[in-house]
Formats: structure tokens, C-alpha cells, sequence
């Protein structure tokens, strides 16, 4: 048989395979080229940028649960203008396809920060709205889906770039959520963002995190996660990028199959540098065992009935 | 740089609970091994634990192309690595991390508190070839001294002090340097923390250079995901955290705020 056509079609950007690893857990991709060519994955998406430099939480930061890590980390990173003059053009001279991924605490923020990236070469641009919003209290944007809204239309009209909202999975109804950001003018939502946890040392009584609470992710929520991307997948006429625990093709397959169009790879990139290529080689496996001649022909194929 | 595996060639008691674990790790000699630096162990057989267990190199046989590492059970992680059986294969990412560097130093220390004592053997065996080494450990008793058959032969003094008094000097590891006398040009430490801060405020009062080995909970091990950070301090005094896996573990004692 052929080589499978991995290709996939996200936002009129053509990625040469659907994996992203996902934000926070690829840094700006400098830690990995010792281990791979990152030219060769469909897309990366970047740590989250904030308007200002931001130093993170105090240690401890991680903690393992049962098949699942919670993460405290709090954004580090050195601030948008900062990522624009060094970080992004590095990544874009490794040939990589990036999407910026942007936290802001108002809507002002995020409209700002889409503004400065208009005039970038990054490809798409990913909004995270599981931020605290200033204006409300602290609530976090992505719990609100006339906020959700709001932040679309002010990104959409600040840049002509595509434009991904990513939605936190700690809310009721996550397909809201979707169908608020679609309203918006959103080209993409992804999903799903961390899961909020909590883990405690009963020796010292504490709370293993500094932070108390973190964000829940790995294989632990990925029944969670594609439960989410089947519901958006099945009300939003934009395409849906999924994640949530994806450690292997097979796990890829799954998302697909559920109606993402392309999918990101968060927490196994920590348990392995390789994850990516070898969920890549996975699903080129999958495919050619199946006689699967293109990736396209795997979205949203579940059988219902 | 890739993971690779390893084939258990000997895991032997190392006295209080201790495990001692020779591993085939050839490829982790095809940029040269720092003393210091540290292998990223996957929990082996365990797929319920997505991070590995980060842990030093406690020795490196160029020749053979094994890495020896001493690890204390802490919990599970810790307890199904130190269960593994000659001949078995475990995986790991290795070497990582910034380790001790010698400079020009000619007259060191070396302090390890504890299972901290590890990381200074293959420490001792390299910087022995050029300078003059001294080593102080610390443990509870007598049992839980390591390596001292290394110490012995390749450092100029072995100190070695205990908890309990059972074995050398009857307190801390700075207790046991205070007892040397004279002054390095270079002091390297592991260990707890109240060690390390003990060492630094040392050798900081007598402006000694010094480089100290952290420990954090990690993530990736190799600088991605910015879960291992360390308060560190710029000569402007500007404070930052920095990543213990890729900028350390082995820090200047004047850029860590402990
Ligand atoms: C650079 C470095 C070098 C180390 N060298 C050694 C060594 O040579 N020998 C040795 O016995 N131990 C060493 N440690 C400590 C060792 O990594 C931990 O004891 C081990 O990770 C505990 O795992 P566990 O599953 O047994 O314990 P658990 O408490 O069940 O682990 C739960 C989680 O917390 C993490 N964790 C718990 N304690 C520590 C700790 N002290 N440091 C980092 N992560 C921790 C684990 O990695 C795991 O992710 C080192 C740590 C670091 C950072
Ligand atoms: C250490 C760490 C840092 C993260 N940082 C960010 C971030 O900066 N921005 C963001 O949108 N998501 C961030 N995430 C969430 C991931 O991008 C992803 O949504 C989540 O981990 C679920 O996927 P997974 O189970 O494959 O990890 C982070 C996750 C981890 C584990
Ligand atoms: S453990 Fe990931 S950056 Fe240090």
C-alpha cells in the first residue's frame, strides 16, 4: 500500500500531520530539537504568552495521581513582546507550523496581544480562556459564555490570523461553551484545557501542590476529554481540535474518529520526549493496517447506530 | 538524545534500605558523563506512572559503558525500580542536567548529607585526577555510609560523620568540615536542604566558591514544562525561578535562594 496522507486542513493552514503537542508541555520547542526535527510535527503549540513577563507559582508545581499529573506552573513566561523578537521566529526557522497561545486577564488583553501577533508569521492563534478575568471577580473567562463571546469578537477583529478558542473543561455544559466562541467569529475551539485537582501528603497533612490546587491532565481525563470533543464535534460547523490524555496513535485515532480534525499531545510529552513521532508513526500504523489511504476519512467516522 | 533501554546488570544492598543498581547504558556515553548529572528512570512495568523518577548518576564506567545509581525507596516509584532484576530492562533518558564543574580548582570538598553521598563518588573519581579531594558525608549511623571503599582510595580525607555517632564524627557534615581546617578553592555539596543552606551560608562567610545540587519535583527532566523551578538570584539581585533539570541541578550557591 501507498504511504498514508496524513495532511490535514485546519483553518485553511495545511499541517503535514494532525499532532500538536500541546501548550505548556513543548516550551518554545528549544528542549526538543536534541531529540527530534520538530519540522516534522503538524503544528506546535506554544507555551501561553501573557501581555508582561510572568515568573509562575512557587515549587512544588507537579505532582503524579494515578495515571494522571496535576500542574501548578501559573504561565512562566517572559511576556508577548519577548516571545514575538526571539521565541516565535526561532521556532518558525526550525520550520515548525506555530500557534501562539495567549492568556489575558481581560478582554482588553487578549486583544492586544492578537493585535501584536497580526503582523507575526505565526500561524493561528490560540486563546485560553482558563484565566482569571479581572473584571469578574477572578471567575474564569472560558466559565462564562457571554465572556467566551465577548473575547472572540475582540480577537477576531484585532487579527486576520485564524483564531482557536481553547475551552476549560471545568464548566456544566462545555458545548455552550463552544457554540458561544463559534458565535463569536472562531475559526477553531480546542479542547480540553486541565481539569482543576487536588492532591494531599497525608504524612505532612499538606497539600502537595504550593499552589493547592492544579490543573489535571494525562490519560486519567482522556475518557472525559473525548466525551467533550464528541458533544462540540457534534454542535459547532468549525473544526474541533482535541486532547485530553492522548499518549499513543491509537489514542489519536479515537479523537478523530469522535470529529477532531486535528489533536494535541499534552502530558505525554513529559513521560517522553518521542511521544509526538511516535504517536505520528502510530497513527500511520493504524492507517495502513486499515487500509486508510488519507487522515481526512477518519473524522467524525464514529458509528452510532 | 533519545530514551533508551538499559539492562540491569547488578542491584545489590547498599545497607539501610539502600539499593546499589548497575545499568547498561551505552548510549548515554555518546556526549561524555558529568559528575552531578542525572538519569530519568521510567517506572518500569507501571504505566499508571507517567513521570519517571529523576536520580544521580552515581557513578559512570566509560569502559564498560555503565551507569551505577543509588536509590532509597521512598514510595512506589522508588520501590519497583530498586525491585528490578539483573537482566531486566528498564527505561531511561540519561545523561541530564548541568552538573559540578571543576574549573581550576585545586584543593576541593565534597559534601553529600545522606543518599546525597551518591552523586560525589563518580565526583571524587574525576576530580581526583586533578586536584586534591576531600570528602565529607553524613548519614544516621554507620551503616548508612556509602562508597566508602571509594572515598577511601580516592580522596586525600574521608570524613565521615553520623546522627548517632556510630562511625567518625559524632554530628553534621558541617561539623565535619569545620574539623578539616584550612580552606578550599571549591566546595560541591548535595543534600537536604538545611544541609545545603548550612553550606552555602559556609561558604558564602568565607567566600569560598561553591556549587550546590537541588532536588524538585520534575516533570519532563529535560527544560519543557518549567515544573522543577528553584528560586535563583541574579548578581543584580533580581529574583527569578530557573529550572532545576536544565539550568541545575547543580547551581552557584551565590544564585540560590534556599
Ligand atoms: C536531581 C535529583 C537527583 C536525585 N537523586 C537521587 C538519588 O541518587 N537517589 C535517590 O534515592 N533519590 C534521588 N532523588 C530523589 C528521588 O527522585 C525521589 O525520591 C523519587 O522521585 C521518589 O519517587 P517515589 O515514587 O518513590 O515516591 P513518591 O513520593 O510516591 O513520588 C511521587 C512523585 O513525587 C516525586 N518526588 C517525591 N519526592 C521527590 C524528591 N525528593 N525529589 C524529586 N521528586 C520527588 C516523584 O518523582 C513522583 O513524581 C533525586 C531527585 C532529584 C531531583
Ligand atoms: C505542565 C503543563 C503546562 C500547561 N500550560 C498550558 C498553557 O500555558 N496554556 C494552555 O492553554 N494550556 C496549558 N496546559 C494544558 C495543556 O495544553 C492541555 O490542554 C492539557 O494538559 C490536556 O492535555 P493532555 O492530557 O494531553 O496533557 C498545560 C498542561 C501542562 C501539563
Ligand atoms: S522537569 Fe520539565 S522543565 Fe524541569
Amino acid at each position: 500500500m501507498m504511504k498514508p496522507d496524513l495532511s490535514v486542513n485546519l483553518c485553511g493552514v495545511t499541517l503535514k500531520n494532525p499532532i500538536i503537542p500541546a501548550s505548556g508541555t513543548f516550551g518554545y520547542g528549544r528542549d526538543f530539537v536534541k531529540f527530534y526535527d520538530i519540522s516534522t510535527l503538524g503544528a506546535v503549540s506554544a507555551k501561553g504568552v501573557t501581555p508582561l513577563p510572568r515568573c509562575g507559582n512557587p515549587p512544588i508545581r507537579i505532582a503524579e495521581t494515578p495515571s494522571g499529573i496535576l500542574n501548578s506552573v501559573g504561565l512562566q513566561n517572559p511576556g508577548i513582546d519577548e516571545y514575538i523578537k526571539t521565541e516565535l521566529p526561532w521556532m518558525i526557522e526550525q520550520g515548525a507550523v506555530v500557534i501562539t497561545n495567549i492568556s489575558g486577564n481581560t478582554v482588553e488583553e487578549y486583544a492586544m496581544m492578537a493585535e501584536k501577533l497580526d503582523k507575526t508569521d505565526t500561524a493561528m492563534i490560540e486563546v485560553n480562556v482558563s484565566c482569571p478575568n479581572v473584571h469578574c471577580g477572578g471567575k474564569v473567562f472560558g466559565a462564562d459564555p457571554k465572556v467566551i463571546n465577548e473575547v472572540a469578537v475582540a480577537v477576531k477583529k484585532a487579527t486576520s490570523k485564524p483564531v482557536i478558542i481553547k475551552l476549560s473543561p471545568n464548566v456544566t455544559d462545555i458545548v455552550e461553551m463552544a457554540l458561544a466562541a463559534e458565535a463569536g467569529g472562531a475559526d477553531s475551539v480546542s479542547l480540553i484545557n486541565t481539569l482543576t485537582g487536588m492532591a494531599i501528603d497525608i504524612n505532612t497533612r499538606r497539600p502537595i501542590l504550593a499552589n493547592l490546587t492544579g490543573g489535571m491532565s494525562g490519560p486519567a481525563v482522556r475518557p472525559v476529554a473525548l466525551r467533550m470533543c464528541y458533544q462540540v464535534a457534534q454542535a459547532v460547523n468549525i473544526p474541533v481540535v482535541g486532547m485530553g490524555g492522548i499518549m499513543t496513535g491509537e489514542d489519536a485515532v479515537m479523537f478523530l474518529l469522535a470529529g477532531c480534525t486535528a489533536v494535541q499531545v499534552g502530558t505525554a510529552n513529559l513521560s517522553d520526549p518521542m511521544a509526538c513521532p511516535k504517536i505520528i508513526e502510530g497513527l500511520e500504523q493504524y492507517m495502513v493496517r486499515n487500509g486508510i489511504g488519507k487522515v481526512s476519512e477518519l473524522i467524525g467516522a464514529i458509528i452510532t447506530d | 538524545m533519545t530514551p533508551f533501554f538499559g539492562k540491569i546488570i547488578s542491584n545489590e544492598s547498599a545497607g539501610m534500605g539502600l539499593r546499589t543498581l548497575v545499568i547498561e547504558a551505552a548510549p548515554a556515553f555518546e556526549e561524555g558523563v558529568c559528575p552531578g548529572q542525572f538519569g530519568h528512570i521510567k517506572v518500569p512495568n507501571a504505566p499508571q506512572h507517567l513521570l519517571r523518577r529523576p536520580i544521580s548518576i552515581m557513578d559512570a564506567d566509560s569502559a564498560n559503558k555503565t551507569l551505577t545509581f543509588c536509590i532509597q525507596p521512598k514510595g512506589n516509584g522508588t520501590e519497583l525500580i530498586c525491585a528490578m532484576k539483573p537482566g531486566d530492562e528498564v527505561e531511561l533518558i540519561a545523561p541530564l542536567g548541568h552538573g559540578f564543574s571543576l574549573d581550576e580548582a585545586k584543593n576541593v570538598w565534597l559534601i553529600g548529607g545522606g543518599i546525597g553521598a551518591a552523586p560525589m563518588v563518580y565526583t571524587a573519581k574525576q576530580f581526583s585526577k586533578t586536584a586534591d579531594v576531600v570528602a565529607i558525608t553524613g548519614s544516621r549511623s554507620a551503616e548508612g555510609v556509602i562508597a566508602r571503599d571509594v572515598f577511601e582510595s580516592v580522596c586525600k580525607h574521608f570524613v565521615v560523620c553520623t546522627d548517632d555517632g556510630s562511625c567518625g564524627i559524632h554530628g553534621t557534615v558541617v561539623a565535619g568540615a569545620a574539623s578539616i581546617g584550612g580552606k578550599p578553592d571549591l566546595i560541591c555539596a548535595c543534600g537536604p536542604t538545611p544541609m545545603l543552606r548550612a553550606v552555602q551560608a559556609f561558604a558564602l562567610e568565607h567566600d569560598i566558591p561553591c556549587q550546590l545540587s537541588l532536588e524538585q519535583h520534575m516533570g519532563c527532566g529535560y527544560g519543557a514544562c518549567l515544573t522543577c523551578s528553584c528560586k535563583t538570584r541574579d548578581k543584580d539581585g533580581h529574583e527569578d525561578y530557573s529550572r532545576v533539570c536544565a539550568d541545575g541541578p547543580v547551581f552557584d550557591a551565590r544564585e540560590v535562594v534556599l
